[in-house]
């Protein structure tokens, strides 16, 4: 289980420091846009998800989802089957 | 178009970080050139660089600092300091009528080299997404294009250290098709091991273990160079719309010409000729020469050449400020342009430090050791790119009552 601060942190290992957001529910509602990330960003958080817990996000993930939250809950589903 | 102006000025050198300390700094003769300390080079030959002392990555947003090289975050910071001299303010222009053009000549080698070990270490999926973009040649435009909203034409310029005044060239070529302003100049930085292997295979690069013997261009012990890191970004406007704005300039980028090397027959001295005309100067309109001053004897000896076949022997003042910070790359030509530039506007000409005298037969008066005062009307500016690249700018006071 990725707890919200771990994505974060990893979010921001990424793709540098997140615009505005400093509250974490905040960050997990914001939209990837708005805080600042783009493709390449989120790019880098999926190659960093891979490597760190194995997590393999099918292509094209990361693209369809709207805000951290929703990466969570791909992520925790992944790490937690069923 | 008008002609174009230099309106700002954006200094990062190894003897001074912004422009003022960087200038106070060279006119008091204080070199930047010391142990390299930016990586372990005791299994390396040589062992001596001009490093910028302070970290660009604090003057930075946070969020770039995963995308960014070195010498990409030196170049942001050097282009903020630019538009801030000019007084510009890139909101309030038209984005398509800002460009950008940088020259760079090893693109990001610290972040490349740092992503190559993690590809052979650990595999293709520990390769840094950013390393797509971020060793590339022309990253430093693109991060200055887009942090400042400037959308016009903009590119790169890759030709060694000739690079610094070839793009100076670009920047004029833009202004005339239609761009009002142009971030231009070079910053380059390579201080890794891949980067100093690199330099190291040009064979030019000084062993002397002592600063202030390292580096002696047109001395009797030239015995190769010192590199170093950083540059300088300048603001290039079309004169009329810098006019309307009230800003009054450094100078003009009045002549540049580019020439190549015929085998047997170096170009430089063509090169010279070609930005004169460009500037519509005859040679004793030209005050002071910045040289290339590449401390290797044969090619001091082609420059002197050059220099004394276009003006004459022990004709014009020649001076090499950069003997304080080490060769820069692609940002030495640029920086030479700006030292330039602030020489036409205090009236005085930086020294040549750690050169006692030039060889008798290269027929140079070197200003050597002190600044030298000197109201000149024209200042011409040499970079050799190595490959064969020979460049010449011309930069001419500008004068508020000068009808166009």
């Amino acid at each position: 289980m990725l707890t919200a601060s771990a994505l974060r942190d990893l979010i921001v290992e990424a793709g540098g420091d997140a615009d505005g957001a400093a509250d974490l529910e905040e960050f997990l509602t914001t939209g990837f846009d708005d805080l600042g990330y783009d493709s390449l960003a989120l790019l880098q958080a999926e190659a960093l998800l891979r490597t760190r817990y194995g997590v393999v996000l099918p292509e094209g993930t990361t693209a369809e989802l709207a805000c951290p939250r929703d990466l969570l809950a791909a992520v925790n589903d992944r790490l937690v089957p069923g | 178009m008008s002609a174009a102006i230099v309106t700002g000025l954006g200094v990062l050198a190894p003897n001074g970080a912004g422009t003022e300390e960087y200038w106070k700094a060279t006119l008091a003769g204080c070199g930047g050139i010391g142990p390299l300390t930016r990586f372990d080079a005791s299994g390396y030959a040589g062992g001596l660089a001009g490093e910028i002392g302070f970290d660009p990555g604090e003057l930075l947003p946070r969020r770039l600092l995963p995308q960014t090289d070195r010498m990409t975050r030196l170049a942001l910071v050097a282009a903020d300091w630019a538009l801030a001299d000019a007084g510009i303010v890139p909101g309030d222009r038209p984005e398509y009528a800002m460009s950008v053009a940088t020259a760079s000549s090893s693109g990001g080698f610290e972040f490349g080299q740092r992503e190559l070990q993690r590809l052979w270490a650990d595999g293709p999926e520990h390769v840094s997404a950013y390393q797509s973009f971020a060793w590339f040649y022309a990253v430093n435009t693109g991060q200055i294009s887009i942090r400042h909203g400037m959308r016009g034409a903009s590119g790169v310029v890759v030709t060694e250290q000739a690079g610094g005044l070839d793009v100076l060239g670009q920047s004029r070529r833009l202004l005339r098709r239609g761009s009002e302003l142009v971030v231009t100049g070079a910053v380059d930085a390579s201080l890794c091991p891949w980067g100093w292997v690199a330099q190291l295979a040009s064979g030019r690069i000084s062993t002397e273990t002592r600063p202030e013997h390292a580096y002696l261009p047109f001395s009797p012990e030239a015995h190769g160079f010192v590199p170093g890191e950083g540059g300088a970004l300048l603001v290039v406007e079309d004169e009329a719309v810098a006019r309307a704005r009230g800003a009054a300039g450094y100078g003009r980028l009045a002549g540049y010409c580019a020439t190549f090397d015929l085998p047997g027959r170096p170009g430089l001295e063509r090169a010279i000729r070609g930005a004169l005309a460009d500037a519509g100067l005859e040679p004793g309109d030209v005050g002071v020469v910045y040289a290339d001053a590449a401390g290797v004897p044969e090619l001091d000896a082609q420059e002197a050449a050059a220099v004394s076949a276009v003006f004459g022997r022990h004709a014009v003042p020649v001076t090499a400020p950069k003997t304080m910070t080490g060769r820069l790359s692609s940002g030495g030509g640029a920086l030479d342009v700006a030292t330039a530039l602030l020489g036409l506007r205090d009236a005085v000409i930086p020294p040549t430090v750690n050169v006692s005298g030039p060889v008798p037969g290269y027929g140079l008066d070197l200003v050597v050791g002190e600044p030298r005062p000197a109201a000149v009307s024209a200042a011409l500016v040499l970079a050799r790119g190595q490959g064969g690249f020979n460049s010449a700018v011309v930069v001419t006071p500008v004068r508020p009552s000068e009808e166009e």
